[in-house]
């Protein structure tokens, strides 16, 4: 079993994340799946945007960059195509990569770019203290829709599926276990993989939508998780408000800095 | 087994009461201080989903003969 | 082997990108600065470097970051609309210190503007568009072998000083052809940024420490040293701080940064200066009518003077007040509606009288309509 004590900045901890918040169980899960997945320590880095997920950056060991708001993918790009040896993460959450970063993850996908991106889907948007997100229920309640949120989300995976990525899964804090099984999945995918890893937020989002404690939001999770094989054999109905767990796609496609070595060979022998 | 299957990192611990809640051998309890205590060592079965859903690194299982992966227990789908 | 070639302003900024050193480009398609991207679309593979389209300015900014981070000199290439999206990661350049390239060749703005007219109306935006206070240097080139010669420029100052670099062209220069004799590759100085001694203690590296020289030594990601980079305000180590005398310190290194280089990036041309009584002050493509007018003044005897910035942020501002003290009057022809005369008038002190002469209908400046100015200072 994993040591993960060697893949945390020790004195950045204890970590910002309230009490309860799902954010520091999905990290535990990510660090697992790096161990597990045997990736080389000094050559992940590990890329963020802005909110409570992105804060997961600062407490990893790796070579860690915390960017701007929506933009960790095109940051990561860069480092990849600059040097395809280094195994990037992103780690994102659901405002972050679906509403302001949303056209970076939809290209990515369409790259099939090898990275791996976590979603830390907490339904909301916690650093800045509740506002609703594009993950955000309808009817669930938030400082920006305290009448009750009008729109309707998006599943992130079908998005990403049908963008072009080559892995995508869903697990939750709950599901911890299996959740860093995906995410040690993802690493494996020579491609760009998905993973939504679904978080409670307590102080926000569970607080205003009658969530009385962390652990009543895990139970939550884990009441309503439902696995990919026994959900195709549910009705629609049956599957409104419940979590699809599992590996939803996996398939094998040629990933972008492999197609661009061969741009290179081309060039180098066309050009002089 | 070990009288201390269970590390507790205090300094990291929040009192969130997770790993208590979802022990499924009730060895975790809160402390006077708000913190997790290993209360019924001799109960503990080394599953780890007390370190597993611990948001805070705070909790380390001892002694590795414990099952690797408690798929088996809470925490999988199927 | 050296011959002249006939080039356009774009192209040789691709060329001169490739001479200095730059193995990466990301960017978006936007006139009048694509060819920048075509051409070095065709010319980063061939020499084993890397080029990716991106989906927006915005990541186009960001890819380049990234790839700075991994020791890859990086550079993008936009226009105005381009400009005002990529400004929030160019804050993020200038705050985490990443040596980065962006050209912006500008046309007639705001907005969608007149996209094949030029024009010099970024001016100020180059030195303020993105928040806060925030070191950046920008040139300016006047020619198609000026631009040449200022990419390298970029590119070494981006380096040297771990900063972005802008490049501030204009539609005419960008789209002009003109013949050019490039230098070797050989004479052809190309800096690096300043990097941890190899083999050094990994342990004790700090990528923001307070140097001496106001630039730390920047490791690359994927060598070990297993740093943190953040747009957050930031200590030594790099992680972030809230304490405000951390904040202080930073903010004014940064701001040194510039200031105790100030000689290494004044680029000034003048001519006729020693006995003028007006002096004309320009840059970019007006640079050049300009001094075609001053010449033409002069042959009609009058005193008058010429003197060009290659380098508009940090703006000369001690050359300036100096010439302002030798000279009744200062005119400050701009394809805007008067950006940089601010500067002039400010440094100038009153010493001087400081004339603007602005043009912004998406045309040059002709030198006939400078010595018209010149002529009714007189």
């Amino acid at each position: 079993m994993a040591d993960v004590e060697k893949y945390l900045r020790a004195h950045t901890l204890p970590h910002i994340w309230c009490p309860g918040c799902g954010h520091g169980t999905v990290l535990g899960a990510v660090v697992r799946a790096v161990d597990r997945a045997g990736l080389p320590h000094d050559k992940v880095v590990v890329v963020s945007g802005i909110g409570c997920a992105a804060r997961g950056a600062g407490y990893l060991d790796f070579d860690t960059l915390h960017t701007t708001h929506g933009r960790a993918i095109p940051f990561a790009t860069g480092i990849k195509v600059a040097n395809p040896d280094l195994h990037l993460i992103i780690l994102t959450g659901d405002g972050d990569a679906a509403a302001i970063g949303g056209n970076h993850l939809i290209h990515a996908c369409r790259r099939n770019i090898d990275m791996t991106v976590v979603v830390f889907n907490n339904n909301i948007y916690g650093m800045t203290s509740g506002q609703y997100s594009p993950q955000t229920p309808q009817n669930g309640v938030a400082t920006t829709a305290p009448y009750g949120n009008i729109e309707r989300s998006f599943d992130l995976c079908s998005l990403t599926r049908e963008a072009g990525a080559t892995f995508v899964a869903r697990g939750t804090a709950y599901g911890a276990v299996a959740l860093s099984r995906y995410i040690e999945q993802g690493f494996k995918n020579k491609g760009f993989s998905f993973i939504e890893a679904i978080s409670q937020c307590p102080t926000y989002y569970g607080r205003r939508n009658r969530f009385a404690n962390p652990v009543k939001m895990l139970e939550w999770q884990r009441d309503n998780s439902v696995s990919v094989a026994k959900a195709a054999k549910l009705e629609p109905a049956e599957l409104r408000d419940k979590i699809i767990t599992g590996v939803m796609h996996q398939s094998q496609e040629p990933e972008y800095t492999d197609l661009y070595k061969e741009i290179i060979a081309v060039a180098s022998k066309r050009g002089s | 087994m070990s009288k201390k299957p269970i590390k507790v990192m205090k300094e990291r611990c929040k009192g969130c009461d997770i790993c208590i809640s979802f022990c499924p051998h009730s060895v975790l309890t809160k402390g006077p201080d708000g913190k997790v205590v290993v209360s019924d060592p001799d109960a503990c079965r080394r599953c780890k989903l007390c370190e597993h859903l611990c948001p805070d690194f705070g909790l380390k299982v001892l002694d590795t003969d414990a099952v690797d992966d408690p798929d088996e227990e809470a925490g999988s789908d199927d | 082997m050296t011959d002249y070639k006939l080039m356009q302003g774009n192209e040789a900024c691709a060329q001169a990108a490739i001479a200095a050193g730059c193995r990466f480009f990301a960017g978006y398609p936007i006139t009048p600065s694509s060819e920048i991207a075509e051409v070095l679309s065709r010319l980063l593979p061939q020499v084993g470097g890397r080029f990716i389209q991106m989906e927006d300015e915005i990541a186009g900014m960001a890819a380049i970051i990234g790839a700075s981070l991994t020791g890859v000199k990086s550079m993008t290439a936009t226009s105005g609309p381009g400009f005002s999206l990529k400004q929030e990661n160019i804050g993020f350049a200038s705050l985490t210190e990443v040596p980065t390239v962006v050209v912006n060749v500008q046309r007639m703005g705001p907005s969608t503007g007149m996209p094949t007219s030029p024009s010099q109306g970024d001016v100020m935006q180059a030195r303020w568009g993105t928040h806060g206070d925030h070191p950046i240097v920008v040139l300016s080139p006047s020619s198609v072998r000026e631009t040449y010669n200022l990419t390298v420029e970029a590119f070494n100052i981006a380096e040297e000083l771990r900063l972005p670099v802008v490049l501030l062209m204009d539609e005419v220069v960008a789209h002009m052809r003109e013949k050019v004799l490039l230098p070797e590759a050989e004479d052809i100085k190309v800096s690096n940024r300043p990097q941890p001694e190899p083999g050094a203690d990994r342990e004790g590296y700090l990528p923001y420490r307070h140097t001496e020289d106001c630039v730390p030594p920047m490791a690359s990601f994927g060598h070990g040293y297993r740093h943190h980079v953040t747009g957050l305000f930031h200590d030594e180590s790099g992680f972030p701080t809230n304490d405000h005398d951390e904040a202080d310190q930073l903010m004014r290194r940064l701001y040194d940064k510039i200031e105790r280089n100030r000689q290494r990036l004044q680029k000034l041309k003048e001519e006729s200066i020693e006995d003028a009584e007006i002096c004309v002050f320009a840059y970019g493509s007006t640079a050049r009518s300009a001094l075609r007018a001053v010449r033409d003044g002069r042959a009609s005897g009058h005193k008058v003077g010429f003197i060009s910035t290659a380098t508009i942020w940090p703006f000369p501002d001690k050359a300036i007040a100096a010439v302002a003290d030798r000279v009744q009057k200062i005119i400050v022809p701009e394809m805007n509606m008067g950006q940089l005369v601010r500067e002039v008038q400010r440094h100038a002190c009153g010493k001087a009288e400081v004339i603007s002469l602005p043009k912004t209908n998406g045309q040059l400046l002709t030198p006939d309509e400078i010595l018209g100015k010149i002529e009714e200072a007189l």
